[in-house]
């Protein structure tokens, strides 16, 4: 979407579950490198991909990915 | 994590050591089975007619007894490395993906400069059949060796071919969109080579049929080597713990 850019709260999610990358990528079935490139932003991941993450956190999609206007 | 094999408890980096030893013996079976492949490939061009320059009945025997035996002892080899079903667990099979990926990189940043060296050959046997010149063994063997070269390559680098456990880390989400970025590379590259054959072609037809196997090569090694700052980037800033 122009003029907007995904962000996410994954890192501290993560934080306060007190995973590590990798055991996240388990509980999920996918690499740490896709959790970590989601967490630093650089790689947006599908839909289905944010809605296991959501469901490995057990909350909802939008309080782990929300847009925000992109200042660039 | 204490896993149990062969009837003891193991840590994590056990079981580890482990898997690299029934690993190594699986590849060295492998190289085995490929080395009869070989060999046997050598004795069944012995029968397609054209080429005079036959083996001997002696040379035919050795070789025909190094296949089978080579290709009996990697199977045997392979079979007796095959990884313990206790090592199948998910963290165990990501650590053991991820240590593969990191030899896959260092394998497509090798394998273009292969193709690169038997590209010439292959372009010269190319050019005895299109000449109606006699086909030799050697001419067979080479565009044998660079198609069977190039088909593994292609392979590895669109992420077929590989086992279920390594899966979640190589054939992911993200491993599929960074190689259809490194894919595109390789696509502009062709494209732009091909415009710049034909203008060379127009001042030189000789300098742009030269020019063919570095395009070729370009256009392979392109991809390969975008892969691999990639997925070396997106490894970059973890806190793997």
């Amino acid at each position: 979407m122009i003029g907007y850019r995904l962000r996410n709260r994954l890192k501290e999610a993560r934080a306060e579950l007190g995973l590590t990358q990798t055991e996240l990528a388990l509980r999920v079935g996918v690499s740490r490198k896709t959790i970590n490139t989601v967490e630093n932003e650089v790689f947006v991941p599908s839909t289905s991909l944010a809605l296991a993450l959501a469901a490995a956190f057990e909350r909802p999609v939008e309080a782990l990915f929300y847009l925000s206007r992109d200042e660039d | 994590m204490g896993l149990v094999m062969q009837g003891a408890a193991m840590t994590e980096n056990e079981i580890l050591g482990a898997v690299r030893r029934f690993e190594w013996r699986r590849k060295v079976g492998l190289g085995m089975a490929l080395l009869g492949v070989v060999a046997a490939g050598a004795v069944a061009v012995q029968f397609v007619p054209g080429d005079p320059d036959h083996f001997s009945k002696t040379e035919f025997l050795a070789f025909g007894a190094a296949a089978i035996a080579f290709i009996a002892g990697g199977l045997v080899l392979m079979r007796l490395g095959r990884i313990p079903a206790d090592a199948h667990t998910p963290r165990i099979a990501m650590l053991r993906a991820e240590r593969l990926q990191g030899r896959r990189h260092i394998a497509l940043m090798l394998m273009p400069l292969s193709l690169g060296f038997m590209l010439p050959g292959a372009i010269r046997a190319a050019g005895h059949v299109a000449d109606g010149r006699l086909v030799t063994h050697i001419d067979m063997f080479t565009v044998a060796a660079f198609t069977s070269f190039s088909l593994l390559f292609a392979l590895m680098i669109a992420g077929r071919g590989l086992d279920r456990w390594a899966k979640p880390v190589l054939d992911d989400e993200l491993s599929r969109e960074l190689r259809s970025r490194a894919l595109a590379v390789g696509y502009f590259v062709v494209l732009l080579g091909v415009a710049v054959l034909f203008v060379v072609s127009l001042v030189s037809r000789t300098a742009a049929v030269d020019l063919i196997p570095v395009v070729t090569a370009l256009g392979v090694a392109g991809p390969a080597l975008r892969l691999f700052m990639l997925e070396r980037a997106a490894g970059a800033g973890g806190d793997e713990g």
